[in-house]
């Protein structure tokens, strides 16, 4: 199985060429247009109860789409808002993404679901994050760019902005300076990363673009 | 380098960085061996941080993640495996022992802090739900107050037609009606809503029960006009339901449902019927208490009208201690949702020895005679019914 990410940064879509007994999992309503000879199956996101517990604390959908190919052929799987995609390939690692940004993985990835913590929430990154490990590639979408980061002591990350990070990585919650500039310099909270480890970003938020949009509609 | 005998048997799921490593870093399984700490990635590489040159460190996402670096920070192995470090402490010696000794001895100290802040968590959220529930209880309080009681009448009016469905059907007699009335003209003047505009409807049914709507519609069972003994008495259930009425008890409950359906939804969206069930079977249990404390009020409120129309109001506790006696054959009888007999006696017994000393006059009305006049009607009803029925089985012939 070939896949390249085009129409990168702001509209990126993969385009993936299957080979006959190819599989590939995605995101339940991701995939845009495929050979009309790929098969396609509906089950959980993980078992029946994991589906629903990822659905109502993970952003993630209760099903997902298991795409097989039977013949030469080929698909594109998207994303619902605009924004780069990212490709990381497990080699046994683990990789943790935060909600609603998993959208395609190779059968050897496994999809499970870690606690983030309350300081995760307050930091509105969620109570839950979605835990990709094993082997296989994973695709995973964001709002804006995507930018990384090895991160060896400590990095300050504004919230909404991370993506994806490895277990390795340490997360607490913070304020951006003093009392003072943290609220009235317009970065409050922020999310204080340390590592060692890789973290992934995205340009945009879309908390900044609901306040934003907010504030132009009185 | 090492050989496999340098392992024990314990195995560690958990990873590697190496600039080795393509891209970086991999998973890898973890092994103590003799020397050091070992760990093999999935395409079979090994890469082994010596004992002597190991330093440990806590961190990661979980803050449970130890990483055991060489000294030039080159390898790094790790793993959040709750065994490892007790495994490791047992395989190493000198410096690395007192490095793993300190991280147990933090981690037993982070595990007490957390749950001291998981309970503190628990606590503080259980403080939130049950003051969010008292400030809907007072809210919803505060909110009927300014409710014009206009609004009680139109509820009052709108659910009449289903209530008197519920239970059976109206007895009218014009009879039986002005015997009500003498009593509703004693008591009424003397109610916290002295224009309110009050009304008895009699239901013939053997149940022994009162009914107060909203705006002023009281209904009586004829089964309670059985059980009482003196038109006293029946004043005395009168006034209590009087006293629902004029406290606005029926609205006050409407709020607060209103209220806790509302705060449930905001609280959890969309998400789980099952949870808004549950809420809803809390807000039930919580409304059947709070009635109780209704009904106490009811209690006091019926003694002092009673007190204040010149009728003596222990007939208030006598009816109380009357009416246990008879079958109560609906689970909305008049008195099974009520407290405890004994404790609302004692209730109105200690408000009666409260009360200024005044003489009472008792009703100038006949028990008997309502009695005789209700079975009158009742019969009257029954026979109008069987003609009716007589008349539409004619007319189905005749068709």
């Amino acid at each position: 199985m070939e896949a390249e990410v085009r129409n990168r940064p702001s509209f990126a879509n993969i385009h993936v060429q299957l080979n006959p007994g190819d599989r590939l999992i995605a995101e339940a309503d991701a995939m845009a247009s495929m050979s009309s000879d790929i098969q396609m199956s509906t089950r959980f996101n993980g078992g029946a109860v994991q589906a629903v517990v990822k659905r109502v604390f993970g952003s993630e959908s209760l099903f997902v789409n298991e795409f097989t190919a039977n013949s030469p052929g080929e698909m594109v799987i998207t994303q619902p808002f605009p924004g780069d995609i990212e490709c990381i390939e497990l080699k046994g690692n683990t990789m943790f993404l935060q909600p609603g940004a998993f959208l395609a993985c190779e059968p050897g990835v496994n999809l499970g679901l870690g606690w983030a913590g309350i300081a995760s929430f307050v930091g509105k990154e969620g109570l839950f994050r979605l835990k990709v490990s094993g082997h296989g590639r994973v695709w995973f979408g964001a709002y804006g760019g995507i930018f990384v980061r090895e991160v060896e002591s400590e990095y300050v990350v504004d919230t909404g902005h991370l993506v994806a990070y490895e277990p390795t990585i340490g997360i607490r919650m913070g304020m951006a300076g003093g009392i003072f500039s943290s609220f009235f310099g317009g970065e409050g909270l922020v999310t204080r990363v340390s590592g060692p480890g890789r973290i992934y970003m995205q340009s945009r938020s879309m908390d900044g673009l609901a306040a934003w949009t907010n504030s132009h509609l009185w | 380098m090492f050989d496999e005998n340098d392992f024990d048997e314990d195995e560690f799921p958990g990873g590697v960085f190496s600039q080795e490593i393509d891209g970086g870093r991999a998973g890898a399984h973890i092994r103590l061996g003799d020397r050091g700490i070992r760990a093999r990635t999935s395409d079979n590489r090994e890469f082994v941080v010596p004992y002597e040159d190991c330093q440990l460190e806590m961190g990661g996402a979980s803050g449970r993640m130890l990483f055991c670096r060489t000294s030039d920070r080159s390898l790094t192995i790790f793993t959040e495996e709750r065994r490892f470090p007790m495994a490791l402490q047992r395989a190493s010696s000198g410096g690395l022992f007192e490095q793993v000794d300190e991280i147990l001895a933090a981690g037993r100290s982070r595990r007490r802090r957390n749950v001291l802040l998981g309970w503190a968590l628990v606590g503080g959220l259980l403080a939130c739900l049950v003051a969010g529930y008292f400030g809907l209880v007072w809210g919803a309080r505060a909110a009927v107050v300014a409710v014009p009681f206009s609004v009680d009448e139109k509820i009052g009016e709108t659910v009449t037609p289903s209530v008197i469905q519920e239970f059976g059907h109206e007895l009218k007699d014009e009879e039986v009606d002005a015997f009500f009335r003498q009593i509703i003209d004693r008591l009424a003047p003397h109610s916290s809503v002295p224009d309110a505009k009050f009304r008895i409807l009699l239901i013939d049914t053997d149940d022994v029960n009162a009914v107060a709507l909203p705006g002023g519609t009281i209904m009586i069972f004829r089964g309670l006009i059985d059980a009482v003994e003196t038109p006293e008495q029946l004043a005395s259930v009168i006034g209590h339901e009087m006293t629902h009425v004029t406290n606005r008890h029926a609205l006050r409950r409407i709020a607060q449902s209103v209220g806790l359906i509302a705060a449930v939804e905001i609280m959890i969206g969309d998400v789980g019927g099952i949870i808004a069930l549950g809420a809803e079977v809390f807000q039930h249990a919580a409304l059947s208490s709070y009635s109780q404390g209704d009904e106490h009020e009811a209690d006091l409120g019926g003694v002092q009208v009673l007190h204040a129309a010149g009728i003596d109001p222990r007939a208030a506790a006598e009816s109380l201690q009357a009416i246990p006696h008879l079958e109560l054959h609906e689970s909305v009888s008049w008195l099974v949702s009520h407290p405890n007999t004994t404790a609302r006696v004692e209730a109105i017994e200690e408000l009666i020895a409260s009360l200024p000393p005044r003489e009472y006059s008792p009703l100038d009305l006949n028990l008997e005679d309502l009695r005789t006049r209700i079975a009158v009607a009742a019969g009257r009803d029954a026979a109008a019914k069987d003609d009716e029925s007589a008349g539409e089985s004619s007319d189905a012939e005749t068709e």
